[in-house]
């Protein structure tokens, strides 16, 4: 009989380095994120290691901070329309890059991660680069084709900032929907649609009866985890609009790195805001759990 | 599937294009823009295309400031950084290909229990894989900071491998979990009943059938380490160990000093993972559906 | 004289010419020369290995003095560089990891914050120190001087002009730039009517310690103005000069005249001088002088030699600021750190300002020292850029900007800085009145120390 691991053992032996990383790198920083959130956490505390015990001092602070509210709303609003966007685009040009007959479609199904592909501080240096107001590459485009004859401040005006940054955001975060959208559309039956067609129904029947209901999973997924992560934005706002023109693009990520990193320097407060959101995204992880194991056994 | 009327049919090309439009106008804007000098760009705030081109933004970058080329010949305030190009692009693929590595190995052997071993604690394992995708980040910066810090890893690349490593890992056991669950069971049995360990049996049978999944879930990992962000910006405040992203980001201060430059350096940035998407596309979309969908 | 002391000179001497040719340094002509072996070129007993510095990013003048130092002294530097912006973030988190920082650097804004966060040493009692201080322009002293002792060695000083396009004056048929801010109307108005400009007015309002908050600051102070009184209470309350300013600076975007620029909202110093170098815009707001070196660059911007400086309007008061460097608490080694800080913000072993007076050459930087200011290296210098005596006649009316704006002093001027640029944007945009703003504001003070 040879020695070896029995099943537990094994399965805890190949886990060892999962759950070491994990441990240190994921579990342990939140909750001391949790526990530097109830303590007065400054540059000079940092430095000698001790926090003084300060109770919901901090959350309360965060609480009563109008421009954490703004926050909140700023991303509220922009996750919004950024969810709502990508799932009516992702349904859409999913269905579009399926015509196999329809030789621009193969095209753009070639290009279409093309996206994905770029780093996202660099995308947010690019559309800067394009929403520039006196040289921005959009308004050239829009004067050459005589569309404009002034230029548009996209990104500088506050009324239109925040829809103006939601629009590089789609644009690099739709691939993801996309391939899912497309992944599901592949698992429709060729025969619902060939049944449905000899039935008399036309294209927008087919895609209301059958396409549609199929699809439900899929875009209850892309719903829940473009969400959670759509509440963590950064990296567009960082490049482009550094939270102006004024507060109109403030978002939660953006008011915990600020609080936290610009002096006064005051982690402790940013902790909380982030234990905030952290917490808000919580919430929609649960009902994502509850959805997918619902379903499979994995 | 179905043959589509002409009106249709152009209807569906136009679309199409307008598609194909709406994905290049980015990487039209970058190239094109980084090809021009800051003057050209404000001599003539009209026109598309540029007057006159010139190269000089990717020579100043590519020999370090050495070569100031025309345009900058008298720029006393070049962003610092902007030299460092080649050590952050050796930081960036450093980076990227140990968490690559590091992610595929740890993760497969993971992934595999998941899907083979159903202990209750392996599918609360695989629950809190899926949990941990949305721990945003920003949460994670200062406690993260502390961590590595006693460890002693700060400014180093292998305090940045091991924060991401960590921070992707539970995502590379989502993506290849399925794929080690659609492999029958039965080739280990067999194997076992032969008188393998099973670990031999994972390592022997499964992993080399399991190819496609890691090259899906590596193309993955490599891409997401490359762009990462926030994890470098923190953990890292040496010039030397900064990547690639860290670098663009330290220089959006300038953002308004040299557009044309920032340009140059972010169509340099983003070449490679272009590239591998180019080259890679079915493992990605693979992975990326497999790592979302269940079943 | 002892032997001893002529002996040092001689080798400090030879050093001197050594040092100048070994690394082609384009000498510091005419400005206060080697003084033989001042402290400055004595080495610390101690030795260490490494020395580092934390600063904001400016070309390349760090890479250059930190291989004078290793040239000079035989230590190697290392440096962290960060945009402006970033900078106090930076130096947060390498202080709070608990990381060894020698020399770093700071804004007026943030520099009584960090002092005291207790990130800085005094200076007082280092060799050498009470000679620079005796230097130090009053800018200088005020900003360095915190509770009573010295914090830090100057970096640049700049004060606050107008620039106006000549070109387009020409184009507007106007004779002279602006006198008063009635004048000033008139021509921009004149100017949009015309169609000579479409914008005539490019301020520097885009969010920043200095940035926008100095725009506003400079013209309350010029018209008479204050913010806070000698007693710490803000003067922002109705019919105050800082309330009427921003009324009427706010009636010059969008929703009133319309002829400022909406870019001034997103630019800073070196954008907006970026920005009117594209010779679409009449008049520049309040800026750093030095930024003319920008708009006057032939290499970069279209309208090089076009654009000249302009005092402001009335008695022409204005004001100015010194950045510093200082020695962090966290030093390896409190003399080697001096030695370093020296080198950035005084003077290397041959004596010279060389840092200081490479700055005015290259980049048109005023200095915190008044030999520097006084010496022929300002007047050739700056002369490829600007008019020099204009400049600094201009600098001779100028205010320190800690008593323009006296809440600089206070831990919570960064958090309240944070809410004003916010507040003040809203208000240039129309979406809230002046005097909302200004009460907003008010409150405001209460929540930034609450902040702290």
């Amino acid at each position: 009989m040879r020695r070896e691991l029995s099943a537990g053992q094994f399965a805890l032996a190949m886990n060892v380095p999962t759950l070491l990383f994990l441990g240190a790198v994921l579990a342990f920083p939140v909750v001391y994120a949790g526990y530097l959130s109830l303590h007065k956490v400054g540059l000079a505390q940092l430095r000698r290691g001790e926090f003084p015990f300060s109770g919901w001092e901090n959350y309360e602070r965060v609480l009563e901070d109008p421009l954490f509210w703004i926050a909140v709303k700023n991303t509220l609003v922009f996750t919004a329309i950024t969810v709502t966007s990508e799932i009516v685009l992702a349904v859409a040009i999913a269905l579009l890059i399926n015509q196999a007959g329809v030789w621009t479609s193969r095209i753009t199904r070639f290009l279409i991660l093309l996206p994905y592909a770029i780093p996202p501080i660099c995308n947010g240096l690019i559309w800067s680069f394009l929403y520039n107001f006196q040289f921005g590459f959009l308004n050239r485009i829009l004067f050459s084709t005589g569309l404009v004859q002034e230029p548009v401040n996209w990104a500088g005006n506050p009324d239109t900032a925040l829809y103006a940054v939601t629009v590089p955001y789609i644009w690099r975060t739709l691939p993801f929907a996309i391939i899912l959208v497309h992944a599901a559309l592949q698992g429709i039956p060729r025969e619902l649609y060939e049944q449905a067609a000899i039935d008399g129904a036309n294209a927008w029947h087919r895609f209301r009866q059958i396409t549609l209901p199929m699809l439900q999973q899929i875009i209850a997924i892309i719903l829940i985890l473009r969400t959670a992560f759509a509440f963590a934005v950064f990296e567009e706002i960082l490049a482009i609009t550094q939270g102006g023109p004024g507060d109109s693009t403030w978002v939660s990520a953006w008011y915990s790195y600020k609080i936290s990193f610009s002096p006064p320097n005051n982690f402790g407060m940013g902790s909380a805001s982030a234990f905030i959101l952290a917490l808000m995204i919580a919430a929609i992880a649960l009902v994502y759990m509850r959805l997918v194991y619902r379903r499979v056994t994995l | 599937m179905f043959r589509h009327a002409a009106p249709a049919r152009l209807l569906l090309h136009v679309a199409n294009l307008a598609v194909i439009a709406a994905i290049l106008l980015p990487v039209v804007a970058v190239m094109i823009g980084s090809i021009q000098s800051e003057k050209a760009l404000q001599a003539d705030t009209r026109r598309v295309l540029p007057l006159e081109f010139t190269l000089d933004n990717f020579v100043v970058i590519l020999t370090q400031g050495e070569q100031k080329g025309r345009i900058f010949e008298q720029a006393t305030y070049l962003p610092d950084n902007i030299k460092k190009f080649y050590r952050a692009f050796a930081n960036s693929l450093i980076v990227a290909s140990s968490v690559t590595l590091l992610t595929l190995l740890f993760g497969s052997l993971s992934a595999y229990t998941v899907a083979r071993l159903r202990f209750r604690w392996t599918l609360f394992l695989m629950q809190a894989n899926i949990v941990s995708r949305f721990v945003p980040a920003i949460v994670l910066m200062i406690p993260l900071y502390i961590v590595i810090r006693s460890f002693g890893q700060l400014n180093s690349l292998s305090g940045v491998v091991i924060a991401e490593t960590g921070f992707l890992l539970p995502y590379a056991i989502l993506i290849l979990a399925p794929y080690f669950d659609a492999i029958p069971s039965e080739l280990e049995e067999a194997a076992r009943i032969d008188g393998c360990t099973r670990f031999s049996a994972f390592f022997h049978i499964i992993l080399p059938l399991a190819t496609p999944a890691m090259a899906a879930c590596g193309v993955i990992m490599f891409i997401v380490s490359w762009h990462e962000l926030l994890i470098p910006l923190i953990l890292n405040a040496r010039p030397d160990f900064m990547t690639l992203p860290v670098v663009i980001a330290s220089l959006v201060g300038d953002v308004f000093v040299f557009f044309n430059l920032m340009m140059a350096i972010c169509l340099l940035a983003l070449a490679p993972t272009v590239i591998l998407v180019v080259l890679l596309q079915k493992y990605i979309v693979e992975g990326l559906a497999a790592g979302a969908v269940k079943g | 004289m002892n032997d001893d002391f002529i002996a040092k000179w001689e080798l400090s001497r030879r050093r001197v010419l050594a040092g100048a040719a070994g690394l082609g340094l384009a000498g510091a002509s005419g400005a206060a020369f080697g003084q033989g072996a001042g402290p400055w070129a004595t080495p610390p007993k101690s030795k260490v290995d490494r020395l580092n510095f934390v600063v904001w990013t400016y070309g390349d003048i760090y890479a250059r003095i930190s291989k004078q130092f290793e040239t000079d002294w035989g230590v190697k530097v290392d440096s962290t560089i960060s945009s402006f912006n970033d900078h106090p973030t930076k130096l947060a988190t390498m202080y709070a990891a608990g990381e060894k920082i020698d020399v770093s650097q700071s804004s007026p804004f943030s520099f009584p914050n960090f002092v005291n966060q207790g990130l800085a040493e005094p200076i007082d009692d280092l060799p050498g120190a009470a000679d620079y201080i005796k230097d130090f322009t009053p800018f200088t002293k005020q900003v360095t001087s915190i509770k009573g002792k010295t914090w830090g060695l100057p970096y640049f000083s700049a004060v606050w002009v107008w620039n106006y396009n000549t070109e387009l004056l020409e184009k507007a048929k106007i004779d002279k730039p602006f006198a008063s801010y009635e004048e000033f109307i008139e021509h921009c108005v004149k100017a949009k009517k015309d169609g000579v400009a479409r914008y005539p007015i490019m301020w520097v309002a885009g969010v920043g310690l200095e940035q926008l908050p100095g725009t506003w600051y400079q013209m309350t102070w010029n018209r008479g103005g204050a913010f806070f009184d000698k007693q710490g209470n803000h003067m922002l309350g109705a019919g105050s000069v800082a309330r009427e300013t921003l009324k009427w600076w706010a009636n010059t975007f969008e929703k009133g005249l319309d002829i400022a620029d909406p870019e001034s909202l997103k630019v800073q110093f070196v954008g907006s001088a970026k920005a009117f170098g594209a010779g679409n815009n009449l008049y520049r707001g309040p800026n750093h002088h030095y930024t003319l070196n920008i708009a006057n660059d032939p290499a970069q911007s279209p309208k090089a030699g076009k654009i000249k400086v302009l005092g402001s309007p009335g008695e022409g008061k204005t004001m100015g600021v010194t950045h510093v460097y200082f020695l962090c608490s966290a030093n390896r080694d409190k003399e080697w750190a001096w030695k370093l800080l020296q080198y950035l913000g005084g003077k290397t072993k041959d004596g010279n300002y060389t840092q200081a007076v490479g700055l005015a050459k290259d980049a048109m930087l005023g200095s915190g020292y008044q030999s520097v200011m006084a010496s022929d290296v300002i007047k050739t210098g700056w002369a490829p850029w600007g008019d020099v005596p204009e400049i600094l006649r201009i600098w001779d009316k100028a205010a320190y900007i800690g008593e323009v704006c006296s809440s600089v002093y206070q831990p919570w001027h960064f958090p309240w800085t944070d809410q004003l640029n916010i507040e003040v944007q809203k208000c240039l945009t129309g979406q809230i009145t002046a005097d909302a703003c200004c009460d907003n504001l008010i409150k405001g003070i209460a929540d930034a120390k609450r902040k702290v």
